[in-house]
């Protein structure tokens, strides 16, 4: 093991390290702020040594690890991710718990573990990755022990994350079974005849059904409202963007290696499936009162849009994936982050996350209520904001592998979903007497302001200029 | 360079008219109206640089362009251009928006400076569907206008609009997500067959798509414009939408909206699928004639003169589909000129309406009667322009409505005989205005407010208009030909169009 291959480790070696560290410091001194800042300096350091590590990439670290370009730029979104996340739910923490120390220490495990997921090339060190990235979510959904919901989020996550383990394990055991690897790259040069091998096939779709729990594809979506409703909100959002980017991450990496054992039939059921995810996602949200059970609606349509952009393959899986994760991520965030917001800053023991609660939200708080308007403008896919670059991804995929069904079946989703989004919109600026409980919010705090508002110009900004980032995420795929 | 002006200086009106509003009221109508007069005199000069539109037959007249990278990666170029059709089509809302400014700019009831920046947005928006030469920069324009225009009808509308204009923006965002996978479709098509990614129009249309698939891209655009415009079964949502909103919304709804379909039809759809079109002329000339006879029923049914007007700006947008689908050149020469001339006289019959409104506060025609007593120069006005809305020869519609006759009878002489039939309607319902309105015994109406000061310069400007493209059309034809110099439409003219169009050049 020479310098170069610490240095592309060392951003692993430093998010595995660090819960530890942090562990030790709260044994030393149990005390909220230096649990913050000691999480966040670890993720920032992690965020460079990734950077740096594409100095170094591409490098194979034991037939286990790839760090290349993919996976390093999906590791510093991932690092990024987090850490917006963990300060933004900062006063929502201290609200909800007295000692929330803990809390850091399985984040920063839980983003460990998707980041190993992420670099992954054999199904070992994902399986690894994926483990550790649940293991820490129960223990994330159900941290606020006071509260009933997220004790029975937590548990009906525990169950159904553990059976679609299973269900991946076995799959795996059937694919070695044939193939006497677990390398995806070896998988990769399969023959036809062995790929539509039987074993093989109930291999691959018990891998695929595990990997839906995980994005909460339809049918495997039961969980997700009840999860994204009963977690702690930073959680929630957790669960909806990085838990779901590291699984698609993996995907893009299988779909888009060369040879990849796609079959017809595979590529079938990924349609059949995204279009099921869009049509139950937005018809869901629209009978939804709650917000975080409306988000959690809406992230199962889109991750139907995203499972769109499988079907062909190459730049525009691997570009439109990138984009349409950032676009999503984005918007998703700001709109917890408001959620996160306007309860920490209420201080009631439940969440606000009543859609009638947030009525005349513009005029009592301008800045939360832009904020929340541009990410559902952008999770809607109007122009001129980032979803929409991301829907045109969608688009192009669809018709380049000519699903034309397929993709009015996105319209109509859509359609609805602009729909369901709006009506929130109206909610934000309608006129009541009477501006229930959020007639006393108080005011956002710096930190929290500046996320939100950035979150905000990446989804305009990555809107109205795409240009960049489109480039970035072509080099990407063809110098990985 | 010139035409980023001409887009982004109502753009520019609106945000000082949003920054100044602020602290001046004055501002919020000053602003905007320097600025489109500002445009107002850049069309004009542009206009005035370029007469004859001389083209080579099979090109596109573009007679000023720009363009930049946006998103090259797809093919996507920030590319405008005008032709004579542009140019008409940006003169007229360049007019409109500029006459609403005028007589309502300073009567908006609350945030001046926020409605005018709106009201700008859309404005700016509908400039980029004429100016766009890329199509997927005129389908985010034609996206972009909905927004604005969302907010406007709700917070500027009358008493709850949420669930008119919902239906609006749904209804509108279908058929553009229709038109979306179309013109996707559109462009991959022709990267397969020459190898180029590009969304310009001019590439595109130079390699026409064909085939079953042209068909369905086809009606993915016809259907987004479908519902714009709107025609027959997907005009549900727009007589309440124009009854709820208020007076310069409406116009900005049945005035500027309306046309970019009407536009799409003519500029993207025919040259774009001219085997397609060829094939759903027959069936989209029916559903052209059946709006015209269906909304002039409706309108002659209507107690709302916002709704009369609303069913009857859906006719006239009937012969807009009539022309632009009679496949041959003086039907599409006629369809120009009817958008052209729509805006102009629509916006015109808003204004009275709204002056009736202030001044009777009430807009049902049972509750009305005799308004030419205490204010005949009104009553003359309302005449002149429910007169070009019935088709007066002598006024502008009816070169629009003859000529799109003329190509209907020589695409099918039923078509053309059944749309001339709605004139009559267009006669009955009209007139009905006039006599419950402004004729008739003089009735005790409460006190009103007093017409807004420029209203009537404003209202004669327009009319001298529309005299003017009534009594000489020349110029008006020759930029409207310029636009149908490619693709699909027969060009040749046989001798008595010729003869036609030479006797009112």
């Amino acid at each position: 093991m020479n310098w170069n291959m610490i240095s592309a480790a060392s951003p692993l070696i430093i998010l595995t390290l660090g819960p530890i560290g942090v562990m030790l410091s709260i044994g030393w001194r149990r005390r909220h702020s230096t649990t913050l800042t000691l999480s966040l300096l670890l993720l920032i350091l992690a965020g460079f040594a990734s950077l740096q590590a594409m100095s170094v990439a591409p490098r194979q670290l034991t037939p286990l690890l790839l760090i290349d370009r993919f996976g390093l730029f999906y590791l510093t979104f991932i690092i990024v991710l987090s850490g917006s996340l963990l300060l933004l739910g900062v006063q929502y923490l201290a609200h909800k718990e007295s000692h929330p120390d803990e809390y850091y220490v399985l984040f920063l495990l839980a983003t460990a573990g998707a980041c190993v997921m992420v670099v992954s090339t054999h199904f070992a060190s994902f399986y690894l990755g994926l483990e550790v990235l649940s293991i820490s979510q129960y223990g994330l959904i159900a941290y606020v022990r006071r509260d009933r919901r997220g004790a029975e989020a937590g548990l009906k996550y525990l169950i159904l994350a553990a059976t679609s383990a299973a269900f991946i394990l076995f799959g795996m055991a059937l694919i070695y079974a044939e193939f006497g690897t677990m390398q995806f790259a070896i998988l990769a040069h399969a023959t036809p005849k062995q790929v539509e091998n039987s074993v093989v096939l109930l291999g691959v779709a018990m891998v695929f059904a595990g990997i839906g729990f995980k994005l909460s594809v339809v049918p495997f979506h039961l969980w997700t409202p009840d999860v994204y409703e009963g977690a702690p909100i930073p959680v929630a959002a957790f669960t909806a963007t990085v838990a779901k980017i590291s699984v698609l991450a993996v995907l893009v990496r299988y779909f888009a290696l060369e040879h990849a054992p796609v079959s017809q039939s595979l590529l079938g059921i990924v349609a059949i499936s995204a279009a099921v995810s869009m049509l139950a996602g937005s018809l869901l949200a629209l009978i939804q009162h709650n917000i975080k059970r409306l988000l959690a609606y809406s992230s199962i349509t889109h991750i139907g849009y995203i499972s769109v952009l499988f079907l062909t393959g190459g730049a525009l899986t691997h570009g439109g994936v990138a984009y349409y994760l950032i676009a999503y991520s984005a918007a998703t965030l700001a709109a917890f982050g408001v959620v996160m917001t306007t309860s920490a800053s209420l201080r009631r023991p439940y969440d606000i996350e009543r859609l009638e609660d947030f009525a005349g939200l513009y005029w009592r708080n301008k800045t939360l209520a832009i904020v929340l308007t541009i990410s559902l403008l952008s999770l809607a896919g109007i122009p001129l904001t980032a979803g929409f670059i991301g829907k045109l991804y969608v688009v192009f995929a669809g018709a380049k592998s000519e699903y034309w069904w397929l993709l009015i079946v996105v319209a109509l989703s859509s359609v609805v979903g602009v729909y369901y989004y709006l009506r929130i919109v109206l909610i934000l600026f309608s006129r009541t007497k009477t501006y229930p409980p959020l007639a006393t919010a108080a005011p956002v705090a710096l930190p929290q302001r500046i996320i939100l508002l950035t979150l905000s110009g990446i989804s305009l900004g990555l809107g109205i200029y795409p240009a960049p980032l489109i480039s970035v995420v072509q080099a990407i795929f063809l110098h990985p | 360079m010139i035409l980023l002006w001409v887009l982004l200086l109502p753009l520019a009106g609106g945000l000082v008219a949003w920054a100044g509003g602020k602290t001046s009221r004055k501002v919020t109508v000053i602003a905007p109206i320097i600025a489109l007069a500002l445009d107002c005199l850049l069309l004009v000069w542009l206009w005035g640089r370029h007469s004859g539109f001389a083209h080579a037959p099979g090109s596109f007249p573009w007679i000023a362009e720009f363009s930049m990278a946006w998103i090259p990666q797809f093919g996507i170029e920030f590319a405008l251009a005008m032709d004579g059709l542009a140019l008409l089509m940006s003169l007229m809302v360049c007019t409109v928006s500029l006459a609403v400014f005028l007589v309502l700019g300073s009567s908006i009831p609350k945030n001046a400076g926020l409605h005018a920046l709106l009201f700008m947005l859309a404005v700016t928006s509908v400039f980029g569907v004429f100016l766009s030469a890329d199509l997927m920069l005129f389908f985010i324009f034609f996206e972009a206008m909905l927004l604005p225009t969302y907010a406007l009808m709700i917070g500027w509308g009358e008493g709850d609009q949420s669930r008119s204009a919902m239906r609006f923006f749904v209804f509108t965002q279908a058929g553009g997500l229709l038109m979306l996978i179309s013109i996707i479709a559109v462009y991959m098509a022709h990267a397969t067959t020459t190898g180029e990614y590009t969304f310009s129009i001019v590439a595109l249309a130079q390699n026409p798509m064909s085939g079953p698939l042209s068909l369905f891209c086809l009606l993915g655009f016809v259907i987004a414009f479908a519902v714009k415009l709107p025609l027959v079964p997907f005009h549900t949502w727009q007589p309440d939408a124009y009854a709820g909103s208020s007076t310069a919304v409406t116009i900005l709804l049945a005035a500027l909206m309306t046309k970019t379909a009407g536009y799409g039809l003519i500029r993207f759809a025919i040259p774009l699928f001219p085997e397609a079109s060829t094939l759903l002329a027959p069936w989209m000339m029916g559903i052209g004639v059946a709006t015209i006879l269906y909304a002039s029923w409706l309108a002659f049914g209507q107690s709302d003169l916002k709704r009369i007007v609303a069913y009857s700006s859906a006719a006239h947008l009937g012969y807009v589909v009539l022309g632009a689908f009679a496949m041959n050149e003086i039907g599409h020469r006629g369809a120009i000129i009817q958008m052209f001339c729509h805006g102009i006289s629509v916006t015109g019959v808003f204004f009275i309406i709204d002056w009736i409104e202030r001044r009777a506060n009430t807009r049902n025609i049972a509750e009305l009667g005799g308004l030419s007593h205490s204010a005949p120069r009104m009553g003359a006005i309302a005449m002149v322009f429910v007169m070009a809305t019935l088709g007066l020869p002598g006024l502008g519609n009816f070169i629009g409505e003859f000529f799109t006759l003329t190509g209907a009878f020589q695409a099918h002489w039923l078509a053309g005989s059944l749309a001339a039939t709605g004139a009559v309607l267009a006669a009955a319902y009209s007139l009905r205005i006039m006599q419950q309105v402004f004729f008739g015994p003089k009735r005790d109406l409460p006190e009103g407010h007093e017409p807004y000061n420029l209203l009537l310069p404003v209202a004669t400007v327009l009319i001298i208009i529309l005299v003017y493209v009534g009594m000489h059309p020349g110029p008006v034809l020759e930029a409207a030909n310029s636009a149908t110099g490619f693709g699909a439409i027969d060009t040749r003219m046989n001798p008595t169009d010729a003869l036609l169009v030479g006797n009112v050049r």
